[in-house]
């Protein structure tokens, strides 16, 4: 998976679904922030381009952004009160391991908004 | 027959004696009624409890994770031995005054219901108890209209007035947005 913040808030998505890396800002872009109803916070910006719907689509995100290899049993299904409740958009798994836990997103249904 | 021993006086004895039984009596109690087990838990100042059944485990010193997009009636989500459960806070599904942060002692019970299971925030657990199926009485008229639902019955517990509260009905409803 990608990893990458938004908001003081750790997220991946799946590493099939980014394209490419960018270390400076591209003429268009989206703001994870703004896709996830976060705040934005000052420090340093990333911008990845993933796939969906056969497009480019180009996101703002703050760093730290890695390539991570995540364990399978670190995955876990959100929990069903938190699935019908949580008011942010896309997530699909939380990744719960000793870092604590990162926020699993499905690029087609956050980016096709 | 002797000469002091007149009918009056025995009758007068016998029903001496039997007073005597029937106030030593006490009510027959049926040793096969059915009884329920209770956990009870406090909310600021309100007794609550769950059915013993719907109540996996009470946690404490569990730490919580917040996460974006969590509503107020969402604490976060639990590590239990690998599990990720969610923290629902019960004070605000019931619509209860805020305490004012008192959080110290405070435990985590992991219940289930309706094929779910989530940890639910209290204030404290006061305590594990069968009663009979009996001690439970209706809901008054005066509960809240909103608690309605929710409410299984009432039951006195050391001078105080315990509401059991539906579990299920509370996972379903929260799921569904009822709550």
């Amino acid at each position: 998976m990608v990893r990458f913040s938004a908001g003081g808030h750790a997220f991946a998505v799946e590493a099939r679904h980014v394209r490419a890396m960018l270390t400076t800002a591209p003429e268009q872009a989206r703001q994870a922030e703004d896709l996830l109803g976060l705040a934005l916070l000052p420090g340093p910006r990333r911008w990845l381009v993933m796939e969906a719907d056969g497009a480019p689509h180009c996101i703002e995100v703050a760093e730290p952004v890695r390539l991570q290899v995540i364990d399978a049993q670190d995955i876990h299904l959100p929990p069903p009160l938190l699935a019908a409740r949580l008011t942010l958009p896309a997530l699909i798994a939380i990744v719960f391991d000793h870092q604590g836990p990162m926020l699993v997103l499905d690029p087609p249904e956050l980016l096709v908004r | 027959m002797t000469d002091d021993m007149s009918p009056d006086d025995d009758i007068l004895a016998l029903d001496q004696v039997l007073a005597v039984k029937r106030s030593a009596a006490g009510p027959v109690v049926d040793v096969d009624e059915p009884s329920v087990k209770l956990v009870v838990f406090v909310l600021g100042t309100d007794w609550f409890a769950f059915h013993g059944e719907r109540i996996k485990e009470v946690l404490s010193d569990c730490p919580v994770y917040f996460l974006p997009g969590c509503p107020p009636s969402l604490e976060g989500v639990i590590n239990v031995r690998g599990d990720i459960e969610s923290v629902i806070r019960l004070r605000v599904l019931l619509r209860l005054a805020e305490d004012g942060g008192a959080m110290t002692g405070s435990r985590i019970l992991l219940g289930q219901g309706a094929a779910m299971r989530s940890g639910i925030r209290v204030d404290r657990v006061e305590e594990v108890m069968d009663v009979p199926q009996s001690a439970i009485q209706p809901p008054p008229h005066t509960i809240a209209e909103h608690l309605r639902p929710l409410v299984l019955g009432i039951v006195s517990f050391q001078d105080h007035m315990v509401t059991v509260l539906d579990l299920e009905r509370i996972f379903q409803d929260y799921r569904a947005g009822g709550l």
